[in-house]
């Protein structure tokens, strides 16, 4: 650094560090009573009163029947119901591993470098302008992996989304509007000799066999996610999406909506009722009482 | 101290340059306010960002506010509460958090980093480094600048509308943000889709004019203005950087200008380019013709959106490697590889948008396409990376403010860069799409990069503007303090999110897949960013008071090669007093051609020797 500055005007530098200690202190303090818990900050680390959303028409009024997903905390991957959903989250344990082993190379050899070459003023710095040889391993190296994940991405991808709905599944067509998911069973109209498509408020699926979802939307832009079953696709008003899944675990789970809906997009939760094919077939003939006859 | 250049040139300099005369004296609103000279211009970028960047800041913490204690009644929101929401209970409401994240990210992304990456160290930076007079087109920069507070000033009134500023998300996804009710006789899809997004969208024409602008101005000047003898190969990085970004908003901005007139016209003119057939709202049909498509939106927005991103780190790029060189004192290592891993960046950065939409419907093979792109523009940052370590590797280190920022950048920088690897997987995308592991990866390049560039850049060139030093104490302590309170806000976000916390929620406790532990995980990102915002507090300070108290600081405190430090501080009128000649690379630090550890890119080498003369003459 220059050392031959000009003097420093002694009044002003103080009044800053002065300034600086006062600022420096405060903070400091509100940290260690937040930390602490210590008024205010307790307030702020009571419990919530039980969590009371406001109610929004077109939720069902039965109470809800305990989630299967809801199992494990927060520092791991919702649980997996869904046939495809290991070959994804390997996928996601494969890249944490990779970029793992490169975060701590990188950071530690930054720390180590700031460590090893401070400043000695009696040390001159090696005067060099790059490496080409390096430039080309590392270059090559992170190329190759990269490709692999590539690869390795398009085998899991291709399988969950090319193609068309498999045959021999149950085919629900979903759709979405402001602030909720319907559902209509495709084929149930014909079936069991019905006016209308079943139209259940959960969606019942019987366990093993593919869910293939037409889905669709009223108003805006939806998304279709059940996080227990990696599946993702956005409803687009205007267009039919397809997206199917094997659910391989009984239960219920949750719909949730993953594009900004409006309002109450927050609310906009549904459930998902994996049934074993004997219950499926006895709920079908319990909604088939509610379904409106065929007209004469 | 050396530095000075050969005094060929007459020492009559031409006023060629925006035909303005240096003789007479300029009035109070000519010298200071409608200015065209590119340093009060910078100045004027960077301190419109940082009222702005405060503006963003409160708005963030209010969406935190908001996450910690959800419709708490226990808990309302300061002030805000009693003024807004007694009727209502005194919670916020769901239209109300709507706007807060929209417009957090609006103002962020095209008032404060845009601004101050491209305004601020574009103006500052190019014509000093490159020894130019100003700007090639010093008018068009004045008007670059002033678009921006009318800009700003409809941003902000759109919060003092009836239905309130636009709450689309700052991606204004048709329909929703298609919907405002005023054609097609259907109601506003939400109270955010009424006219505070028509404002939006002509706020940001506003931006995007000033933007191209100032990429003409600046691609020009670089190309035509360099000093004799500096050849592109002897750019500081930051100008090469700059020049790239001017690329990339040269061409990727007329893309988003278009798309938001589409969507006005959508909205008043009862156009139909992303509304189809057969809409309805609350069960009020919409009567428009409709055929229009709402993906066709995402494809243009992301278009420009995507090499946005890009806008909004290279020039930070740029600056991390010239602190870094200077304050290890040592070359920049790679110099030619650093200079097209950004090419690379900017070129791959235009086709790689769609990773935004790989769960938008699309055709699952275009994805397919998309994920190779994306995957591979991993590439030039990585490269860049380890350019970074091998220039701190060998060198001298001195931790000034400046560098202390700049060795942060590259730090949170490559988490946020290993963040992306995740998204690049389509398959892995399902689960973290529109979650909080992506707005953890946003705030890891965008604030752990960018905004850390930011406060490097600041204090490195703070002593050339004001002729005044910051405070290195309280630059210091502001860095330390941010860095943990940053890493503890942001960090925490990847757990929730991979967890599978939605974004754009404004309760997430009912989600009962979310597991133990989400609230008071929500909780401590809550006042980790509340401490994190008083603490800016702290720069605040150390910027303003320093101003006019700092110590005073000399022509080279830095010891630096690079043009703007071979002139006074702060510069004269017209930067240079004879225009520079150049003879080397920006990065000659402790090369063996010199007794002391650096070489200015203006001393005449020692006895006439022809390895460091001119390479390049402009035909004048």
């Amino acid at each position: 650094m220059d050392s031959s500055a000009t003097s420093r005007d002694g009044g002003s530098s103080i009044f800053i560090r002065a300034l600086a200690g006062v600022v420096v202190g405060l903070v400091i303090s509100a940290v260690v009573l937040m930390m602490a818990g210590a008024p205010p900050f307790d307030a702020a680390f009571a419990q919530n009163p039980p969590a009371t959303a406001p109610a929004t028409a077109g939720q069902a009024a039965a109470p809800v029947p305990p989630i299967e997903g809801a199992t494990g905390t927060v520092w791991e991957l919702p649980v997996n119901a869904s046939e495809h959903g290991d070959a994804v989250d390997f996928l996601f344990w494969l890249i944490t591993a990779i970029t793992f082993v490169t975060f701590v190379a990188v950071e530690a050899l930054l720390v180590f470098f700031a460590f090893k070459y401070r400043y000695d003023p009696n040390r001159k710095a090696i005067f060099t302008h790059g490496n080409h040889r390096l430039e080309v391993v590392w270059t090559v190296t992170p190329a190759v992996i990269l490709f692999a994940l590539v690869l390795a991405n398009q085998k899991v991808w291709a399988k969950i989304r090319y193609g068309d709905l498999p045959p021999n599944s149950t085919q629900v067509e979903v759709t979405a509007q402001q602030f909720r998911w319907s559902f209509k069973m495709l084929g149930t109209a014909e079936r069991f000799n019905k006016g209308a498509d079943f139209a259940p408020g959960v969606l019942h699926v019987p366990l093993g066999k593919p869910v293939a979802v037409s889905l669709r939307s009223k108003d805006v832009l939806h998304s279709f996610w059940l996080p227990n079953f990696r599946v993702k696709l956005d409803a687009v008003p205007g267009m039919t999406g397809r997206v199917w899944f094997t659910p391989i675990k009984t239960g219920t789970y949750e719909i949730a909506c993953a594009e900004l809906c409006g309002m109450e997009h927050w609310n906009m939760r549904g459930l998902l009722k994996v049934v074993t094919p004997q219950e499926y077939e006895a709920w079908l003939l319990e909604e088939a009482k509610l379904a409106p006859e065929k007209p004469q | 101290m050396s530095g000075h250049g050969q005094t060929a040139e007459t020492g009559h300099e031409s006023h060629g340059v925006g035909g303005h005369e240096a003789h007479h004296e300029l009035g109070f609103l000519r010298k200071y306010i409608f200015s065209i000279d590119h340093k009060v211009i910078s100045l004027q970028f960077l301190f419109t960002g940082l009222v702005m960047m405060i503006i963003g800041g409160l708005l963030a913490m209010l969406i935190r506010w908001q996450l910690a204690w959800p419709f708490d009644p226990n808990h309302k929101v300061p002030i805000l509460s009693n003024l807004l929401w007694e009727e209502v209970g005194g919670t916020m409401p769901s239209s109300f958090y709507a706007m807060l994240f929209t417009m957090h990210g609006s103002i962020m992304i095209f008032f404060v980093i845009i601004p101050i990456l491209v305004g601020f160290f574009g103006n500052l930076c190019v014509p000093l480094m490159i020894g130019a007079k100003d700007m090639a087109f010093p008018l068009l920069n004045g008007i670059s600048y002033w678009l921006m507070p009318p800009a700003a000033a409809i941003m902000v009134a759109s919060f003092f509308t009836e239905t309130g500023a636009a709450g689309g998300g700052w991606t204004s996804y048709p329909p929703l943000s298609a919907l405002g009710g005023a054609t097609g006789g259907a109601p506003a899809a939400a109270p955010g889709s009424a006219v505070g997004q028509s404002l939006w969208c002509i706020s940001l024409l506003f931006v995007g004019t000033s933007s191209i602008l100032g990429s003409i101005n600046y691609i020009t000047t670089i190309i035509k203005l360099r000093a004799p003898g500096l050849s592109l190969m002897r750019l500081p990085l930051t100008v090469w950087a700059i020049f790239i970004t001017s690329i990339l908003v040269l061409f990727g901005t007329p893309v988003l200008t278009s798309a938001l007139g589409m969507l006005l016209f959508d909205r008043h003119l009862g156009t139909n380019f992303f509304l189809p057939r057969g809409l309805e709202v609350s069960t009020v049909p919409y009567t428009g013709t409709g055929g229009g498509q709402p993906i066709l939106w995402q494809h243009l927005f992301w278009f420009y959106s995507h090499p946005a991103v890009y806008i909004m780190i290279l020039p930070t790029m740029g600056v991390t490697s010239d602190v870094l060189s200077v304050f290890s004192r040592k070359p920049v290592f790679g110099y030619k590889p650093m200079v097209y891993s950004m090419a690379a960046i900017a070129g791959l950065g235009f086709i790689v948008w769609a990773h935004h939409m790989f769960q938008s419907g699309m055709n699952p093979i275009l994805v397919s396409g998309f994920v190779v792109s994306t995957t591979f523009i991993a590439l030039p940052s990585a490269i860049k990376t380890f350019n970074w370590l091998g220039t701190l590797w060998g060198g001298n280190i001195q931790f000034t403010s400046a560098m202390l920022n700049a060795i942060s950048f590259v730090a949170m920088f490559v988490i946020g860069g290993l963040s992306g690897i995740y998204m690049a997987s389509s398959a892995v995308d399902i689960h973290i799409h529109d979650t909080y592991f992506i707005v953890a990866h946003i705030h890891y390049v965008l604030f752990g990069g960018s905004m850390f560039g930011i406060f490097a850049g600041v204090h490195f060139w703070f002593p050339k503007i004001f002729g005044r030093f910051m405070n290195e104490t309280m630059g210091k302590v502001h860095f330390w303090l941010t860095f943990i309170a940053y890493n503890c806000t942001f960090f925490a976000m990847h757990i929730v999110g991979a967890r599978g916390m939605p974004r754009r929620i404004a309760d997430y406790r009912h989600y009962e897949w979310l597991g133990e532990g989400a609230l008071q995980m929500n909780k401590f990102i809550t006042m980790s960013a509340f401490t994190l915002m008083a603490i800016q507090v702290i720069f605040a300070l150390n910027f303003l008071l320093s101003m006019f108290w700092g110590k005073k600081a000399p022509q080279n405190p830095w010891r630096a090669n690079t043009l703007e430090w071979q002139t006074s501080s702060p510069p004269p009128h017209e930067n240079f007093a004879v225009t520079p000649t150049v003879y080397r690379g920006p990065y000659e630090y402790s090369s063996p051609e010199s007794q002391e550890d650096y070489l200015p890119q203006t001393q005449p080498p020692a006895g006439g020797s022809p390895a460091g003369s001119p390479a390049y003459r402009p035909a004048h």
